[in-house]
């Protein structure tokens, strides 16, 4: 579904990313580990068109996506869901979601799609009318996936989204990406906590100073003696 | 915020969790003057501290962190540390003893190498020092970590439990804000659990992951 | 008591009132300079850059905002003491008009914020251009002038001083953002 091939990206002149190449496959769970500063939120952000690459290609559904502006690639379906949720702090709940759902096919059904996103998460529907600058830190994070998933994207990147989030519901959002991909969006996960994230992907790639030391099933990614200590501490 | 009633001993490390929502950073900005309280009080040293500005209960002695890093981004690594040296303590202090003062607090939470790096250049890991030893350079003896863990590696979270054991060690008492399970259980003497903005469990670490009301709302089976 | 709020000032030559400015200036300059390098100026930077923090690092926000609208006041009484003898004739309504209140906070965005020799250029090409466009256009110079300045906040939100600092940069840094 989404092919991302040789993808240099540079901020400046600093290289960011390095030849990284990675794929993903319809109805896949896939996991860009790595650790601070290594390149994973520029991966996305290159992906949904913030960023430039300076070389290699990106392909969505099979049409080159590189060089495109973020407002086409949400209407191509795919969906972003930024580190800390971001979501507009002056606006309600409601609005914030409601925003989600901007681009026209998903405008004229937003009631139906809000109901659902409700329905995932049931404490954004409590808290429908509250201002977004009164969530807090964790609460944000779980509008801005509502928000990313009121435009019925084919593919949903997060990014840390377990970040300052409640141990309880860090397991309620990994359940969460477990049902999105069963209702048939596919994910793209980067995250930090490699063990959880491990644990509910197919399959991964670690990234480490912008380009991609290891790539395979998560299974075998657990398993592997490096991985073990670099990021699982044990 | 509902009749949350509790005390602080000195030198202990208290945790403070509880789900998104529940109003821990509330309860610290009540602490640290960045909300006024309604009603009730908070008492520091048997003094009372509800009122107070931020700046004048700096000085009496309470530090704290912030969940997102408030830096002085535009000012060096350096800068950041002198200016709470300068300015966070009820005594006046010489320009050279604070700088001497700041350069030993970068050493002491390892930034001693990129002095002079801009604060919003700086990694996370790093900015998270940095907020670490800005707090330490008003001499606190109550210090309130707010989510010091948050997006660190496991390497990094092993260094920032390494750091605040280091910071127990002087003295210190230490109040913190975590969601990281790992780092809250094992440093901490007592845990004390806040939901809906009552407190609902309070304890030693053992004790409140034992606690049935705690395992439901927060921690997840 | 006349009973009226206008007074007669007193006339005083045209090089007298020339060094009285230049003293004052110097003076600004100088204090600008001196509280940059001190405690005091760090402390305003630190607030500059994120208020809340500078609060619960121990530093007295309210304090030290007022004493700086004081040092600011201090120049801007002294010059308005001295300028007002040009005019011979002072009331409230010269005194308090908001053009003047509001001319030097937009030299100094003109200008650009953040370094001192920033506020001097934009006062000098302002003052400059306010003396072209006044009498060259008599009739548009306010709306020359205006236009002017949405054309400077569009494309150098750093005044002057942005202009100086891209240039000191040199060539183009190759930054691949969309945004």
């Amino acid at each position: 579904m989404l092919k991302v091939r040789n993808v240099n990206t540079f901020y400046g002149k600093l290289g960011v990313l390095r030849n990284v190449s990675l794929k993903v496959e319809e109805k896949e769970i896939v996991a860009l580990v790595g650790g601070n500063g290594a390149g994973k939120t520029t991966m996305l952000n290159t992906v949904f068109g913030l960023l430039s690459p300076t070389s290699g290609s990106l392909e969505f559904l099979g049409r080159r996506i590189d060089g495109m502006p973020p407002h086409e690639i949400v209407k191509l379906g795919i969906s972003y869901v930024l580190e800390g949720g971001k979501p507009f702090l002056d606006m309600t709940v409601r609005e914030n979601l409601e925003m989600g759902a901007y681009i026209f096919e998903t405008w004229k059904r937003k009631e139906e799609i809000l109901d659902q996103v409700y329905q995932t998460f049931p404490l954004l529907k409590e808290r429908a009318g509250q201002l977004a600058r009164t969530l807090s830190g964790g609460e944000r994070q779980m509008l801005g996936m509502g928000r990313g998933l009121m435009s019925r994207p084919r593919l949903c990147m997060f990014d840390e989204p377990s970040y300052g989030l409640a141990p309880l519901l860090v397991k309620e959002f990994f359940n969460v990406i477990k049902t999105l991909r069963d209702q048939g969006i596919t994910i793209l996960l980067v995250e930090q906590n490699v063990q959880q994230t491990l644990e509910i992907a197919d399959r991964a790639y670690v990234l480490e100073n912008g380009q991609i030391v290891l790539e395979g099933k998560s299974r075998e990614i657990l398993q592997n003696d490096y991985i073990k200590k670099a990021y699982l501490g044990l | 915020m509902h009749n949350v009633d509790f005390d602080l001993n000195q030198g202990e490390v208290v945790g403070l969790i509880g789900p998104n929502g529940a109003g821990k950073t509330t309860l610290f900005n009540l602490i640290s003057g960045s909300l006024p309280t309604t009603a009730g009080e908070i008492k520091y040293k048997g003094k009372k501290i509800t009122g107070l500005k931020p700046h004048q209960i700096c000085k009496q002695g309470v530090a704290r962190t912030f969940q997102s890093a408030k830096l002085f981004a535009g000012l060096t690594v350096f800068e950041n540390a002198l200016a709470a040296s300068l300015f966070g303590t009820k005594r006046a202090v010489s320009v050279a003893d604070a700088e001497r003062e700041a350069t030993e607090l970068l050493e002491f939470v390892g930034l001693s190498t990129v002095g002079a790096v801009l604060a919003r250049d700086l990694p996370i890991a790093n900015q998270k020092r940095l907020e670490v030893a800005r707090a330490l350079a008003t001499k606190p003896e109550l210090l309130l970590f707010d989510e010091l863990m948050a997006g660190l590696t496991p390497t990094e979270v092993a260094q920032a439990m390494e750091l605040i054991t280091k910071i127990r060690d002087k003295g210190i008492t230490i109040f913190m804000i975590e969601h990281v399970m790992k780092a809250i259980m094992s440093i901490c003497d007592r845990i004390i659990v806040l939901h809906f903005g009552t407190k609902i469990a309070e304890g030693k670490p053992e004790e409140i992951a034992a606690n049935k009301k705690v395992i439901e709302v927060y921690l997840g089976t | 008591m006349t009973g009226t709020v206008g007074r007669w000032v007193v006339i005083v030559d045209h090089t007298t009132v020339y060094y009285v400015i230049l003293v004052i200036f110097v003076m600004a300059l100088l204090t600008t300079y001196l509280i940059r390098r001190s405690r005091f100026g760090l402390a305003l930077r630190s607030i500059g850059e994120y208020e809340e923090s500078a609060a619960h690092i121990g530093i007295n926000v309210t304090a030290l905002k007022t004493i700086t609208f004081a040092i600011s006041a201090f120049f801007m009484g002294a010059a308005g003491a001295i300028m007002a003898t040009r005019w011979t004739y002072i009331d409230p309504h010269i005194a308090f008009n908001p053009l003047f209140s509001f001319l030097p906070v937009l030299m100094a965005i003109f200008g650009g914020t953040g370094q001192p020799y920033g506020a001097v250029l934009g006062a000098a090409v302002f003052a400059y251009l306010e003396e072209i466009l006044t009498t060259k256009f008599p009739y548009y110079y306010m709306l020359l002038f205006g236009i002017i300045l949405i054309v400077v906040i569009l494309f150098l939100p750093n005044g002057l001083v942005g202009l100086v600092q891209k240039w000191r940069k040199g060539g183009l840094n190759r930054q691949n953002a969309n945004t």
